[in-house]
């Protein structure tokens, strides 16, 4: 294995993040290629998670913008103190010193996340969550940012980044997302990890937790993501469950532990009606 | 962007180069979206990975290729039997495209092993068995196409549109400071008018189920010219095929209906129908498309081969989460035809409008009739 990408890997891993090997080479390629990463897959299985982990292994920060239908440049990328330009012309106007241009300035102007991302130093980590939320016109005001890292403001000029931040982008595929901002990420789908994998993931979340609970915990979701669930449940349930039983000081998984936590895993009331019919055990009973 | 440098290409040999250059004509025969850039970046990862570990790579170039999970998943043998030349090989595969047949000289196009298309319709009985039927290529009729445009965007504009969270500048809501500011500038930073705004319409939501079995096959080009016209009208649309299973092809109608999509573009639709079953894996796949204010149109003979609970479950579930459901069915005009196989019988309690659409002019009818239309949410 390339050592970077081992490195990479341990490095994760101290931050509670496992991470198989060629997750860890895509995610190197990203920084030194200076490429968006596009993670789509179920919710629950640790997109967002993954933006924190690097923003943690890097030791910058992490800027978030969470998509949302109507998000806009306003919202996304800059905007204006308009109270601040208005008080400023007025006083400006009465003294008879007017600079139009002035208002359109540095101290008027309000950094919205994806301008702070290319502004700030050391770069940092830019998650953009759940960009299928937001409009397909939305995506278009991403391009020239994810292309070439940088942003046009008419007033002021082109702001680009100096040193590029990691660009996540997480998607759970609500939606397509468009062709070109496809085109311009690294693109991973992030599966259900293996039992094997969820139980290591649950081990180091949960240290406390024997570790032949945490195997069973890990083969019990499997089960239950083979059903036919409205809602299957993702890693953060399973962690959410582990940590319940062990506060509960369950050593193994049973019927009366499951039955206190299972609000922990199931999140509608026909999930939960349909499990408790089919009888709590499939959890533990193959 | 690519970042291409000379430091990164000395470490590979020009074969190399060449494979990789080669990989994405090939990929494309496969369905993927391959082009310059993504050889490019392929190249600049080479240059950071060790060559040895072919795992690495094939994870690399599998984040560069794919764009989509089916791609995803499909890479890894890809990569096997382009780059190790293990499983079926690379020459054997190459005949089986017939685009490719054409750029080879003397190529033998009689080695494919695909199954051709077979021309026979099979009638109405075709979706008896879900495996019984044929899969056919789609293709938008280019002759119909403006005037299946012109009347779907009318249809749009008589659809039902949430508000938008989008505001626009004029209205009686909500102060818009930006207008007031730049109108502030005209009398001395005082800001005598104020701008208001309100909230934009949203564009309607139109979810469309289109059934591709057998019996549906004397109406593809037109069906695949109304899913086209959708691309192109102003309405946030997705759009399904579904014979016994579900399928999500809105980008690849918007690109490629009237080009054509071929059989190898729609992996895992086989023959035969199972509607209530495609209907409730669009309930439990795609919850965020179906809300209060969207219309969902169902293009099928309505010959179901599932069970007819299903059907009656999914059909019911779907109409109470959706504001709008309207069936088109192409059989409806034809004389003598009666909408009483099981699945249509149990659909139809729950459809906002059942009309028959099959070309141009019934396409016409059903839009002007108000079918459309919906109620008042």
């Amino acid at each position: 294995m390339n050592e970077q990408v081992r490195r990479l890997q341990e490095e994760l891993h101290r931050a509670h993040y496992v991470v198989e090997e060629g997750l860890a080479t895509v995610l190197y390629l990203a920084q030194r290629l200076a490429r968006p990463l596009l993670l789509e897959g179920p919710a629950g299985v640790g997109k967002t998670a993954l933006a924190k982990a690097v923003a943690t292994v890097r030791s910058v920060s992490l800027v978030r913008l969470q998509c949302y239908e109507g998000l806009d440049a306003s919202q996304a990328l800059y905007d204006w103190d308009y109270p601040k330009q208005l008080l400023t012309a007025r006083t400006a106007f009465a003294e008879g010193v007017v600079n139009q241009a002035a208002l359109y300035s540095e101290p008027f102007l309000i950094e919205r996340p994806l301008l702070r991302a290319l502004r700030e130093r050391p770069a940092p980590v830019l998650l953009i969550d759940e960009v299928d939320r937001a409009d397909e016109e939305f995506e278009a005001l991403l391009l020239e940012f994810l292309s070439e890292f940088q942003i046009t403001i008419p007033e002021m000029g082109t702001f680009r980044a100096e040193e590029p931040p990691i660009v996540i982008l997480t998607s759970n595929r609500t939606r397509d997302l468009s062709d070109a901002l496809r085109r311009r990420c690294l693109y991973v789908w992030i599966d259900y990890p293996s039992p094997e994998q969820e139980a290591a993931i649950i081990s180091l979340h949960v240290p406390q937790i024997a570790s032949e609970l945490a195997r069973q915990i890990a083969r019990g979701m499997r089960r239950l993501r083979k059903l036919s669930l409205l809602k299957p449940p993702g890693l953060a349930e399973s962690l959410d469950f582990a940590q319940a039983l062990h506060e509960l000081g369950a050593q193994e998984l049973d019927e009366e532990g499951v039955r206190l936590t299972l609000g922990c895993l199931l999140k509608t009331e026909e999930d939960l009606n349909f499990v408790r019919e089919r009888g709590l055990d499939v959890l533990w009973n193959a | 962007m690519e970042r291409l440098t000379a430091d990164g290409m000395n470490r590979l040999t020009g074969d190399i180069v060449r494979q990789v250059s080669d990989f994405a004509p090939w990929l494309r025969k496969h369905g993927f979206r391959a082009g310059v850039p993504e050889t490019l970046t392929a190249i600049s990862a080479l240059a950071e990975l060790d060559l040895t570990r072919m795992d690495a790579v094939c994870s690399a170039f599998r984040s560069i290729y794919s764009r989509t999970p089916a791609e995803w998943g499909a890479f890894p043998s890809l990569f096997e039997r382009y780059f190790c030349g293990r499983g079926v090989q690379l020459e054997q595969k190459r005949r089986l495209q017939p685009d490719d047949v054409e750029d080879r000289e003397g190529g033998s196009g009689g080695d494919q092993t695909e199954r051709p298309p077979v021309d026979t319709v099979q009638g109405l009985l075709a979706g008896y068995h879900p495996n019984d039927g044929e899969r056919y290529a789609l293709r938008a009729d280019e002759q119909v196409l403006k005037d299946v445009v012109q009347w779907t965007r009318l249809a749009v504009r008589t659809m039902d549109a949430p508000r938008g969270r989008k505001w626009r500048p004029r209205g009686r809501e909500k102060l818009d400071l930006r207008q007031t500011m730049r109108h502030a500038m005209r009398h001395a930073g005082d800001p005598f008018v104020l701008k208001m705004r309100r909230h934009r319409p949203d564009k309607p939501r139109v979810v469309l189920v289109m059934d591709i079995s057998g019996s549906m096959k004397p109406y593809a080009p037109f069906i695949t010219s109304l899913a086209w016209s959708f691309t192109r009208a102003r309405a946030r649309t997705q759009i399904f095929l579904f014979s016994t299973r579900l399928l999500r092809v809105t980008s690849l109608i918007a690109r490629k209906g009237v080009a054509g999509i071929t059989h190898a573009e729609l992996p895992g639709l086989r023959g035969g129908t199972r509607i209530g079953g495609a209907l409730e894996q669009l309930l439990r796949r795609y919850p965020g498309l179906l809300q209060r204010h969207t219309c969902v149109l169902i293009v099928s003979d309505g010959f179901d081969a599932g069970h007819p609970e299903q059907m009656h479950t999914s059909m019911r579930d779907l109409a109470a989460r959706v504001g709008q459901v309207v069936w088109l069915n192409p059989l409806l005009g034809e004389p003598g035809y009666e909408p009483t196989s099981v699945g249509m019988s149990m659909a139809l309690p729950y459809l906002d409008a059942f009309v028959d659409v099959h070309d141009v002019r019934t396409w016409k009818r059903a839009v002007l009739s108000g079918a459309l239309q919906s109620a008042a949410p």
